[in-house]
């Protein structure tokens, strides 16, 4: 399994990489850690006539604190992430460790695994739960898309052809958010069979928001809106962790694939909606 | 037209690559397509980098690469301009370095095919951040072994890192 023939670049600065990307069109796509793309394109179900590694530029490999968020440029490789604690971004660091392997999160990125947008992916998850905002890059300049509206699909996002995903911007929580990631897999760093992305905001011993994703269900992540209203303004005793979990059951709609049915993936989200919610109780 | 401030990059089928491989500087024009796993092995000689699954998974291919454990097999070698590499050939200048000895010592490895993965994961990680025997299974995760079963890896491991069984 080796990839075929194309042609490749390494520019050095964005205005380079978009201008090859302008010339070749949809026959050109960006490289950045590769830990989707090249095994994708081992397996020949990419072929790609024009590979641009977007790996070596600069100003895409920023990683800020600013006053209310954090600014993470699209080649920020996740072992970056999982290194730095990213303080107000406690739902992200949860997720890293999720994330494939260590080899894996050496040299994958978080702007490579939101592009990608792989349904069983960690990341998009986490993107949707905390409304973290995508930057794409075109040259026509910059235009932000919100986590909900980016992911168009398994494997599909909302990038325009010619436009590179340049940066994601995570919201600082408030200090009165706790977070949960949960996913079960079969092995550890397997592709999630099902998983929960937890960020609730407890005021005064009350959930005030709970922002509830489940992914690896269905063709993106969704979020769980019938259990985050089933939590609204109560503590998060037995009943409402029960009433919580029975309405996510209920809400989602599962795919059948060779790793789980609807009805085994319906129990997993129920099940780890539980032990989030359980780790986010005061 | 091109903004004003891009060079012209032409991608091409040949790339110029410099990079340094177990302290040796190596110039080579490589295959924009060639994966790193095949430029070490076909190019270099150095098989004892092996290639497994050739799709990420089993971690026979793991080298370090500027100080991080990688799969070589799903990387290309075009992307390692300005690198530096060590392989399995880099481990030891002469005889075997202390955690290749205790995998002999503790029957950690059997066919040997995936030692050179282990090994390149095990020499690059910080110990530090993986305690206890949990921490170990966590470090060799991402390797593959099919014959010997872990329970030799795991011991050769704890004589390297001087662990007791209980951590």
């Amino acid at each position: 399994m080796k990839p075929p023939p194309f042609v490749y670049c390494r520019p050095g600065d964005l205005a380079e990489a978009l201008a090859v990307l302008a010339e070749h069109g949809d026959e050109a796509r960006p490289l950045a850690g590769g830990q989707s793309l090249v095994p994708m394109l081992n397996h020949r179900l990419a072929r790609p006539g024009v590979l641009v590694d977007i790996g070596a530029i600069e100003e895409l490999q920023r990683m800020e604190r600013r006053p209310s968020d954090w600014l993470i440029g699209a080649t920020v490789t996740q072992r970056r992430v999982e290194r730095h604690r990213v303080e107000g971004c406690e739902l992200l660091r949860l997720a890293m460790p999720y994330i494939g392997h260590r080899q894996i999160r050496a040299r994958g990125t978080i702007g490579g695994s939101i592009a990608h947008a792989d349904p069983a992916a960690e990341l998009p998850a986490v993107a949707l739960t905390v409304d973290a905002t995508m930057v794409a890059a075109g040259r026509d300049g910059e235009r932000a898309i919100d986590a909900s509206s980016f992911f168009a699909g398994p494997y599909m996002n909302s990038l325009e052809d010619g436009e590179v995903l340049s940066h994601v911007i995570f919201p600082v929580l408030p200090s009165t958010t706790r977070c949960s990631f949960k996913e079960f897999a079969r092995r550890k760093g397997d592709f999630a069979v099902a998983g929960i992305a937890a960020a609730v905001d407890i005021t005064d011993r009350a959930v005030s928001t709970a922002r509830l994703t489940a992914f690896a269900i269905g063709s993106n992540p969704v979020r769980l809106t019938g259990a985050e209203e089933a939590l609204a303004g109560r503590s998060l005793d037995a009943a409402a962790l029960t009433d919580a979990s029975e309405a996510a059951a209920a809400e989602v709609e599962p795919w059948d694939d060779i790793h789980g049915s609807p009805q085994y993936r319906r129990q997993l989200v129920a099940a780890l909606l539980q032990r989030a919610l359980q780790e986010v109780a005061p | 037209m091109s903004a004003p401030t891009a060079r012209r990059v032409e991608p091409t089928t040949e790339v110029p690559i410099s990079v340094t491989v177990n302290g040796h500087a190596v110039e080579a024009v490589v295959p924009a397509r060639q994966l790193l796993a095949d430029f070490l092995r076909d190019e270099l000689r150095l098989t004892g980098t092996h290639v497994g699954c050739e799709q990420g998974i089993c971690g026979a291919c793991t080298i370090n690469l500027d100080g991080e454990p990688v799969r070589s097999c799903i990387m290309l070698a075009a992307q390692v301009d300005g690198s530096s590499i060590t392989t399995v050939e880099g481990l030891a200048s002469e005889g075997l370095s202390p955690l290749q000895q205790a995998f002999k010592d503790n029957h950690g490895l059997q066919c040997g095919f995936c030692t050179p993965g282990f090994l390149m994961t095990l020499s690059t990680v910080d110990p530090d951040e993986y305690p206890g025997t949990e921490g170990i299974r966590e470090a060799i995760s991402g390797n593959l072994c099919r014959c010997t079963g872990y329970g030799g890896i795991l011991q050769a491991v704890r004589t390297a890192w001087n662990r007791t069984e209980d951590g």
